[in-house]
């Protein structure tokens, strides 16, 4: 028997026993795995156990003890870890952090490929959108269309329009995501003048494309890599040194995929950008300038992404930054750091399940009497925005990226 | 008049294949087994029903052993599981050398087809590594073949029910203490640990399938046996670590091999001469040393996995002396002792699992012949309970609200009696609740065991449905177990704690020994909530010492 | 540098948050690295003060006669440091019971009206028993689980448990209750058990401790409560019920009391294994009498270096999931805990101190880092002596500073507290909570007296 034939058997034996061999980075995963104890301390914090109980999403300590132990039964988890959303508040609270959101990945990464059939449907028909498009939306039939749309978001904002510009050999790549990108139009066109503003010299990317998450959560592993490996070769290209962006699922995927891949190049959110290397004197300078919009109690939505999958200090950097604007005065709910259901893809196939995390933050929110909400990801905007509204709330939500903008003095 | 054409002593892999085939041919059939079924040799084995691979200069027995699991595949497909499994090897030629290549090839491959596998093959390092990337990379090429592998547990238990529901009594926790010529029978003494009652039973004839108490066994009847007692131990790891099985050589160039099992992976194992108390041993730091330095060369990273713990079982093997162990008979010898003067004994050494139908189809035409009677052997061509149908998993678990991966391994461990489990629940759904978390086991099917499978402990428990085998061992399950068993047998107070304490200590024989990395951690919170918690350090319970806790 | 302050503390359990509290109401700016949950987390809500000296069977009536004895027998123990005012002299046990005295008193007051609220007196151990049926000397417990009156000899003890929750069989529970008669002779002669149906999914089946506290905290999960216990004491004619802890994650001491009034009998709670509710309680309470103090608190972040130059310890390098940071902080205090949060590891070379390789001894005080950890188990799982690896950990002196073998502090500015000590076995002695509340006590008030000296 020839090697390829040798092989081609040995495939067909692994296929019929469902062993997806692990890739080298995936033994990490593993790992970490095995630390698990099963005290079930993360039950305790876990938002999803909250919010529908343990029957019906097992929680975190029965994926990394049970769920996850023998991969050719991965298939049979799929009942239970598409509902996770991903926050990583149990890998926090973990005694040994064991890497629960990056298990869920892996796991499902093989569900997609044992029995590609109990792959919610929901998240098919996104993986069809991203295969077609790199993006995580289907993009603007007509442009022109994207640009009215556009259009009317800034002005709604009260903001100006900052040409796009692409140039070689920029400092700063800024990456708006694809919400920002084909959605929020107004949280990209914030940005763009914030930068503009402190004379950031950024580039966008002449075509944008997906940096990824959406894919790796899908469990489509594949199209994920492939897609990081675009986006590195796209950021070589222009030869940045920094990458900014104003979505948190971006900035914690491109700052793992940059260390993972070696791209050399660091990955920050907006506001750790302006709060690191702007400074908060500079911008405290800018809001006392620009102070034109009236008083404001707003509270605060601290993004998974961010502040459990990137760092902690985020939030400190959003409070620091807030409260260098006159009139706005921040006040807390308690559950800034609960997470709004947004994560994980859950809300594509289980709306319902997305809806009843993000109920637990509402009630505290309204509390507050806050008349604004500020959240540094477009995402996590969207989700409370549409369930506050849904319980006649008249707060305001708006992108962190887009409450900065409006405060800065429009033209200098 | 005799109660019994056949006693057999032993509940082990074979014995409990004996008491099968004596039942499933109409002979009234006892067996005694003075723990439970599958507590000692079978339960410490890594479940490998080998098509004989490595036994390529006894082909005869190759020959068996492939034959065997054509017919495991027939009768207990619901427990089997295949293996794909990489042999690396470091320099081409030791794959050449002295011609042993082409023999074991050639007679692996007689079979293959009716087993379901392919013919043996060789992959290149780049093949190999793409299957396994925790491979060592320096190595020449692998060989390729695949084994499959049993529930050891599982099966000696369906055995045992198998036997019972045609027609033979099974008696666990009865230890034979004598065994005396009486004409026209022989009159069996045991002691019954669950009563504490001394009994009696008498018998046309007796197999002696005690293992490594084959001896002792025999001697009672006065009745020379020798035999030659090595023991093995393995380090379990958590979860399945490798993609498929990995066989090496070890420091001293006997074959060692890493096999993912059920929810867990396999090292093992080590072979030493033993004339300690089978009932004492627990794996030594050297063979768990051994294991782990052996194991380094073809898998460099396997000291970062978790060692959960170690088992520790003896072989009884057929007494050949004064060479090694690998090279000592994989087959088994039957001994009529009418050649000692002892009329009515027969007595077992040597084998391997895989061969356990076999030995009972021997012994069996042996004993009807000796009591005249005609009979035909069907333990290759009937299923054993839960062979059947296939269980459609999704479907079950959607009609009982219940997770699908709890239903997947029940379904793995009882095929079609899945659904007789699940039915438990239309009276009962709160035994839809999973009492272990790691494995998992739902409360329904500790019901549905301690019901219908005799047993007397949460060890026993373990054995049935594999509770407290996960990486906590038993910490998180066990005093869930101990309420529902307590309910079941209606227990005392102190046996209800002492069932914890028990367990516990069974548990703890064989975490000590490789006690390391994650389950420092892990012990710290078994002593959390046991000691600290439950206060079950400080109680004037009536707790018995355990041989090897008495031993140490 | 990224935060320049005052103390860094290492550890969020009751040692670290303890310590870091008091720095901080002292004037410190303190930042705690908190990288998971650790035993605090997973206790039972009972902080054990002392239930028996080392390797007694009797357990101790007066956790003070405990201290006193330890102070006498244990020279090593933390406990019988806090009664040396400095090295070399023999340990004071006046000294050491006012010192845990002040701490057990300083928690109680910032814990008063909390979701972990305690109540219990030094001078008194008390049984609390567990929901397997059994109990343990405790000191204070959550006022939840305690009971002005224990129940008499002629009351009737009802232990209700919920349908579907696999936690608690309360009639397995009973039968050992009545085995052990934790409460004495005097204790009642009739327990009973039942099972309630309260669920807020509905499901019968598959419920877990937190989901029916957090149901319970709301009006419709306390009423549903409460009707089901109702109608079981109206039914068993029971004087008390003893419920697993899911009375309420914030509100339980609230609902504790509506549910007495509504039922007419005493309600109180088991302790539990993790995950227990009442962990949850203490944990939340702690953290928020820290963040009352000022101090920061910085989850998610693992301490993963300490750099010393000479004899302080200057920097702190911490690692968040994927941000690095640095600190340059005046005093450090170590309160990384033991194998289970991760202060200690050990493989079959010894056991280390994770951090910054700290030497390791055993509770004689012998250095025993190199010492496999199975030989430093005993051949019995559980008993009164315990296994010697639960008791090892860092040697220190009497201002808890961890010090070299040869007695002399590893850093001047370095504090360590809690179960990354060594002297102390706490789940045999029934001592955990109390040793790392007390040494977490004097290691901060030493850190900020430290800290203020060099200011």
């Amino acid at each position: 028997m020839s090697e390829e034939e040798a092989y081609r058997t040995v495939s067909a034996t692994l296929e019929q026993e469902r062993i997806i061999p692990f890739k080298t980075d995936e033994l990490e995963v593993v790992r970490s795995a095995e630390k698990c104890v099963n005290c079930g301390l993360c039950l305790n914090h876990c938002p999803v156990v909250r919010a529908v109980g343990v029957d019906r999403f097992s929680g975190p300590r029965s994926i990394a003890v049970e769920l996850s132990r023998s991969p050719p039964d991965f298939w049979s988890t799929a009942d239970k870890v598409y509902l996770c959303t991903s926050c990583g508040t149990c890998r926090e609270v973990c005694p040994f952090n064991v890497n629960m959101p990056d298990i869920v990945n892996m796991v499902r990464a093989r569900i997609f490929k044992q029995r590609p059939d109990l792959v919610p449907r929901g998240l098919r028909a996104v993986r069809e959108t991203i295969a077609k498009y790199s993006l995580a939306f289907e993009p603007w039939e007509d442009p022109n269309e994207k640009t009215e749309s556009r259009d009317a978001r800034l002005q709604a904002a009260g903001l100006p329009f900052i040409k796009d510009r692409t140039v070689k050999g920029a400092e700063v790549l800024f990456y708006p995501g694809c919400q920002a990108e084909e959605r929020a139009q107004e949280v990209k066109e914030a940005a763009k003048f914030i930068l503009n503003y402190f004379g950031v010299d950024f580039t966008l990317l002449e075509e944008m494309s997906c940096c990824g998450l959406p894919s790796r959560l899908i469990g489509d592993d594949e199209t994920s890599r492939s897609l990081a490996a675009r986006l590195r070769e796209k950021v070589n290209l222009l030869g940045v040194k920094k990458i900014v962006t104003t979505c948190a699922g971006c900035t914690s995927n491109l700052s793992d995929m940059s260390v993972r891949d070696n791209w050399g190049v660091p990955v920050y959110h907006l506001i750790e950008f302006l709060a690191e290397e702007i400074g908060l004197e500079r911008l405290s300078e800018a809001f006392t300038e620009g102070s034109r919009a009236g008083e404001v109690l707003t509270t605060i939505h601290d993004p998974c992404h961010l502040i459990r999958h990137t760092s902690r200090q985020i939030s400190d950097h959003v409070i620091a930054v807030l409260n260098l604007i006159p009139n706005v005065t921040v006040v807390p709910s308690g559950v800034a750091d609960s997470c709004c259901g947004g994560g994980g893809m859950v809300g594509y196939h289980s709306r319902d399940v997305a809806d009843a995390v993000v109920a637990y933050n509402l009630g505290p929110i309204s509390a507050t009497k806050a008349n604004r909400l500020v959240a540094p990801c477009p995402l996590c905007t969207a989700q409370i925005e549409r369930n506050l509204f849904n319980t006649g709330s008249d707060i305001q939500v708006d992108d962190l990226a887009v409450f900065i903008a409006q405060r800065l003095p429009q033209e200098r | 008049m005799t109660d019994y054409d056949v006693i057999v002593i032993g509940g082990g892999s074979t014995g409990t294949a004996v008491a099968r085939d004596c039942a499933l041919r109409g002979l009234k059939t006892l067996l005694l087994e003075r723990d439970d079924i599958a507590s000692a040799t079978v339960g410490t084995c890594a479940g490998m029903i080998s098509s004989g691979f490595k036994y390529y200069d006894e082909p005869d027995i190759m020959d068996m052993c492939s034959q065997e699991v054509v017919y495991f595949r027939r009768i207990a497909r619901h427990i089997i599981m295949k293996d794909p499994i990489l042999m690396p090897f470091s320099e081409l030629e030791e794959l050449t050398r002295g011609g042993e290549a082409s023999s074991f090839t050639d007679e692996y491959a007689k079979r293959a087809k009716e087993r379901g596998v392919p013919p043996v093959m060789f992959l290149s390092p780049e093949q190999s590594l793409s299957i396994e990337p925790s491979l060592n990379p320096d190595m020449a090429a692998c060989l390729y073949y695949e084994e499959y592998f049993i529930d050891p547990f599982r099966l000696c238990l369906l055995q045992a029910i198998d036997a019972k529901q045609h027609g033979a009594t099974i008696k666990t926790y009865c230890e034979v203490t004598g065994i005396e010529a009486t004409k026209p029978a022989k009159r069996v003494t045991f002691y019954n640990r669950a009563t504490r009652q001394v009994e009696c039973a008498d018998g046309k004839l007796i197999v002696n399938a005690g293992g490594p108490w084959a001896g002792k066994v025999a001697a009672m009847a006065g009745a020379p046996l020798d035999l030659r007692l090595n023991k093995g131990a393995h380090v379990i790891l958590d979860r399945r670590i490798v993609n498929v099985g990995i066989s090496s050589k070890a420091a001293d160039g006997r074959w060692i091999y890493l096999y993912p099992h059920e929810n867990t992976t396999l090292l093992g194992t080590t072979a030493l001469d033993t004339w300690e108390d089978p009932d004492v041993i627990v794996a030594s730091h050297d063979e768990i040393e051994y294991l782990l330095k052996s194991m380094e060369w073809v898998v460099p990273s396997i000291r970062q996995a978790r060692i959960i713990r170690t088992m520790e079982g003896v072989r009884p093997l057929v007494p050949e002396w004064k060479r090694s162990e690998d090279k000592v008979t994989r087959g088994y010898r039957i001994i009529d002792h009418e050649k000692d003067g002892v009329d009515g004994l027969i007595s077992f050494t040597g084998g391997k699992l895989v061969m356990c139908r076999h030995m009972a189809e021997a012994v069996t035409n042996l004993v009807s012949k000796k009591l005249g009677r005609e009979t035909v052997c069907r333990t290759h061509l009937d299923s054993l309970p839960g062979n059947g149908a296939d269980v459609d998993v999704l479907a079950l678990a959607a009609e009982y609200g219940l997770s699908q991966h709890a239903v997947e391994r029940l379904r793995a461990r009882r095929g079609t009696e899945t659904s007789a489990v699940l039915a438990l629940t239309k009276e009962h759904p709160e035994w839809k609740s999973t009492i272990c978390t790691c494995e998992p086991v739902i409360e329904a099917e500790l019901r549905y065991a301690i019901r219908n499978e005799f047993p007397q402990t949460i060890g026993d428990l373990r054995r049935r449905v594999r509770l407290g085998t996960g990486p906590c061992q038993g910490t998180f399950c066990t005093f869930k177990a101990a309420a529902v068993l307590a309910e079941e047998l209606d227990l005392s107070g102190e046996q209800y704690q002492l069932e914890m304490i028990d367990f516990l200590a069974e548990r703890w024989k064989g975490k000590r020994p490789p006690m390391r990395g994650g389950q420092l951690g892990q012990e710290e919170l078994t002593q959390g909530l046991y000691a600290c918690v439950a206060n079950l350090d400080h109680t004037d319970l009536p707790y018995e010492l355990k041989p090897w806790e008495e031993a140490a | 540098m990224d935060i320049e302050t005052d103390l860094v503390v290492i550890g969020g359990g009751m040692a670290g948050l303890v310590a870091g509290s008091v720095a901080a109401e002292a004037g410190l700016d303190v930042v705690l690295l908190r990288k998971g949950h650790g035993a605090t987390a997973q206790s039972s809500g009972a902080i054990d003060i002392i239930g028996y000296v080392p390797g007694a069977t009797a357990y101790l009536m007066n956790p003070v006669e405990g201290l006193h004895a330890l102070s006498a027998m244990c020279p090593f123990h933390p406990y019988s440091a806090l009664g040396r005012s400095q090295e070399g002299v023999p340990s004071d046990p006046g000294r050491v019971v006012s010192r845990v005295h002040s701490s057990v008193q300083w928690l109680k007051d910032k814990s008063s009206g909390s979701c972990g609220a305690l109540k219990g007196d030094l001078e008194e151990n008390i049984q609390a028993v567990s929901l397997l049926g059994t109990s343990k000397p405790t000191c204070l417990i959550q006022e939840t689980m305690w009971n002005d009156t224990p129940p008499s000899h002629d009351s009737v003890i009802l232990f209700a448990g919920l349908r579907g929750l696999p936690d608690f069989n309360p009639s397995s529970a009973v039968k050992a209750f009545m085995a052990n008669r934790p409460y004495g002779e005097e204790g009642p002669r009739k327990a009973v058990s039942c099972i309630l149906d309260v669920s807020s999914s509905g499901k019968p089946f598959n419920l877990s401790q937190i989901e029916i506290a957090q149901f319970v905290d709301h009006d419709a999960g306390l009423s549903a409560l409460a009707n089901s216990i109702g109608g079981q004491v109206l039914k068993t004619g029971a004087d008390y019920v003893a419920v697993p802890p899911i009375l309420g994650v914030e509100r339980a001491r609230e609902n504790r009391r509506q549910l007495e009034e509504m039922t007419g009998a005493t309600v109180f709670e088991l302790t539990a294994f993790p995950p227990s509710v009442p962990g949850l309680r203490l944990q939340t309470s702690l953290e928020a009498v820290f963040r009352k103090a000022d101090g920061r608190l910085l989850a998610g972040h693992e301490a993963t270096e300490v750099r010393q130059a000479g004899d302080l310890v200057q920097v702190i390098a911490a690692r968040a999931p994927r941000r690095t940071i640095e600190i340059r902080s005046t005093a450090v205090v170590l309160a990384s805990g033991k194998f289970l949060a991760g202060g200690l590891v050990g493989d079959e070379r010894g056991v280390r101190e994770s951090l910054m390789g700290l030497p390791i001894v055993d509770s004689d005080l012998i250095p025993t880092g190199d010492s496999r950890p199975q030989r430093l188990t005993g051949v019995i799982p559980l008993s009164p002596e315990g296994h010697p690896l639960f008791g090892v950990g860092l040697a220190f002196d009497s201002s808890f500073h961890p010090v070299a073998a040869d007695g002399s502090p590893i850093a001047q500015n370095l504090f360590a507290a809690g179960s990354v000590l060594a002297g102390y076995n706490y789940a045999v002695e029934k001592s955990g909570l109390g040793v790392a509340l007390a040494t977490g006590f004097a290691a901060g008030a030493n850190a900020a007296a430290y800290v203020k000296g060099v200011q």
